[in-house]
């Protein structure tokens, strides 16, 4: 008995502990060598931080994560809504093409966006007609970082809806209001949380795309691009000081947006 | 109020056929039948959440065929009264208000005379989890009113209170229901505490009404086994206990059963059995007496009364229960 007790205490007080902290580390250890590097060469790093070109990079990505993210919003709302209240047998079908760029080499994903949205793609032909261009243009950036997204924002709020009870939008319809308004004045603010979380989500993973970005717009540079770039024309020092500038300011942003996600408040779901 | 004629919905492999469900202004109806009999589907149809493929549903003599949940002035209250978490208690009142046009400073008036009027002013800057299970009801039926609906359905609205705040919002409703003329159907599997409120009760089985009368009637004379165990009438038991054959079922009213100590002497035309005493609850002058008795078909539960405090009847003790034979009704299986 004292043995097995002895276990329980090894078990609760160091495993668990030290399989959080070998994860952690791993992250502390990648970014600590990161900043060894870039402390040696410290004129670098100023260079770096105010070089235009990086911050055009950075807006260049934030603007155009936001923009996919935002759209995600408009079109994966409904399709979320949709995939948590149907009871449809095609729904494992629907799962399964929502969460497809998940398991997609990036580069796959990058070539499905191409096809469809260059010049003479199924949808690139006719926007390119109304002015809109995809190929080495913004509007590229944006549909490949909308397309890696899809599923990061989709299964958060679809979790979100399957948590608001049906009953509350019944009793919603019978009190007076339409389908939309039980949609919107209940489903919505109950689900909010979790459509939040799955839009920081896919912000960040819009952020950080390269390989579906750069198959069909090389340009704009966006922040993977412009790492790339540098790492290829001036080496690693180069590289490393822009890094730490990308990531900095990546992760400022990113933890401000969870704190605000955090903060929304939650309602208790068993009324 | 309410006609259902012929009507069949469907909710997935389920069908549940109502040929004829009529409720009067004013009446209060229960609906009552095992789980999966179709009692809140029921409800749900005649909110209009659903559709029946076939019949028709009048509501205050209107086809309510081509009418929206949100176009048939009804109140809808689920066992967990559904109030919407993200608002405040005036504001889940004056959700129906505004969905149906009010401007938002008349909503919040409305909602807050109708507060009043249920003795929930107190509680209107609160947030529904921080309510009792009491206030929630109260609320939700508040919620319900202030659109002027004149029908609540009622799904299990007391089955998550306390039995002394359940009587008190059962006597809440009635007088509620009787100053404002409403009219109530409502599910519920407490039939006994339910049916001294209720003029009809209607007992669902397998997707189908099965009985339809006063509560008294139906439990004195029950038409069929299934409506007997839906009503949740006691003393159901094969009929060989009564000379008949164990295939048939007999029903016998706890009324008519005396228990006493065994060994006493059976005179014409009365039936005994002897088993052991399960439960006893003291009921005024009366004992309340369960009895199990062993028969070659299975264990049979009798319940009957006995004058409190005379004879040795105590858990586990033998004890007879006689019943006049021509007091045992033969129940249709």
């Amino acid at each position: 008995m004292a043995a097995i007790a002895r276990n329980r205490t090894l078990r609760d007080t160091v495993l668990l502990p030290v399989a959080a902290v070998l994860l952690v580390g791993l992250v502390v250890l990648a970014l600590a060598t990161l900043a060894a590097r870039a402390v040696v060469d410290p004129r670098a790093l100023i260079s770096a931080a105010s070089d235009t070109a990086v911050w055009s990079a950075i807006a260049t990505t934030f603007a155009a994560a936001t923009l996919a993210v935002l759209v995600l919003a408009l079109l994966g709302t409904p399709l979320a809504y949709l995939m948590a209240r149907s009871r449809s047998r095609a729904l494992p079908a629907v799962e399964a093409l929502v969460d497809l760029p998940l398991v997609l080499p990036h580069t796959i994903a990058g070539l499905l966006v191409y096809l469809v949205f260059m010049r003479y793609g199924p949808l690139g032909a006719p926007l390119g007609a109304v002015g809109l261009s995809f190929e080495d243009a913004f509007p590229g950036v944006v549909a490949a970082m909308l397309f890696v997204g899809i599923p990061y924002y989709v299964d958060a709020a679809r979790d979100g809806f399957a948590k608001v009870p049906v009953e509350l939008e019944e009793v919603a319809r019978t009190l007076g209001a339409g389908r939309w308004a039980a949609f919107a004045e209940v489903a919505l603010p109950l689900a909010a949380r979790e459509c939040l979380s799955g839009a920081v989500t896919a912000w960040g993973r819009a952020v950080g795309e390269f390989a579906a970005v750069i198959m069909i717009a090389y340009f704009p540079l966006v922040i993977s691009t412009l790492i790339y770039t540098r790492f290829t024309q001036y080496g690693l020092a180069e590289t490393v000081a822009v890094a730490v500038v990308l990531l900095v300011t990546c992760m400022a942003v990113l933890v401000l947006l969870r704190r605000v996600a955090s903060r929304l408040w939650r309602p208790d779901a068993t009324v | 109020m309410l006609r259902c004629e012929g009507c069949l919905v469907r909710a997935g492999t389920f069908a549940l056929r109502v040929d004829r469900l009529h409720v009067d202004p004013g009446e209060h109806c229960l609906i009552v039948g095992p789980s999966g009999a179709g009692k809140s589907l029921l409800l749900r149809a005649v909110a209009g959440l659903v559709l029946p493929e076939s019949g028709t549903i009048l509501l205050r003599g209107t086809d309510a065929a081509g009418l929206p949940p949100e176009a048939r002035r009804i109140g809808l209250v689920f066992q967990h009264y559904s109030l919407f978490p993200h608002l405040t208690v005036l504001e889940n009142v004056a959700f129906g208000l505004r969905m149906r046009g009010s401007h938002r400073r008349d909503a919040r008036e409305r909602a807050t005379a109708e507060l009043d009027r249920l003795g929930c002013a107190g509680l209107a800057g609160r947030r529904p989890a921080t309510l009792s299970g009491g206030e929630q009801q109260r609320v939700a039926i508040a919620r319900a009113l202030a659109t002027g609906a004149d029908l609540l359905l009622l799904d299990e609205p007391f089955a998550a209170l306390d039995p002394a705040t359940r009587a008190i919002c059962r006597t809440e409703l009635a007088l509620l229901r009787k100053s404002l003329g409403l009219t109530v159907l409502e599910v519920t599997h407490a039939l006994e505490e339910a049916g001294a409120h209720a003029d009809r009760v209607v007992v669902l089985d397998r997707g189908r009404v099965v009985a339809d009368g006063p509560y008294g009637t139906l439990a004195a004379h029950p038409p069929d086994l299934g409506a007997a165990r839906a009503l949740g009438l006691e003393n159901l038991f094969p009929a060989d206990l009564a000379g008949g054959t164990p295939e048939a079922w007999c029903f016998v009213p706890p009324a008519d059963v005396f228990v006493g100590p065994p060994g006493i002497a059976i005179p014409p035309g009365i039936l005994a059995c002897t088993g052991t005493v399960e439960t006893i609850a003291e009921l005024g002058p009366l004992s309340r007496v369960r009895l199990l008795v062993d028969r070659p078909s299975g264990q049979v539960r009798l319940t009957g009364f006995a004058p409190a405090g005379t004879g040795p009847l105590t858990p586990g003790a033998r004890a007879t229960a006689r019943f006049p034979a021509n007091a045992v009704r033969h129940l249709p299986v």
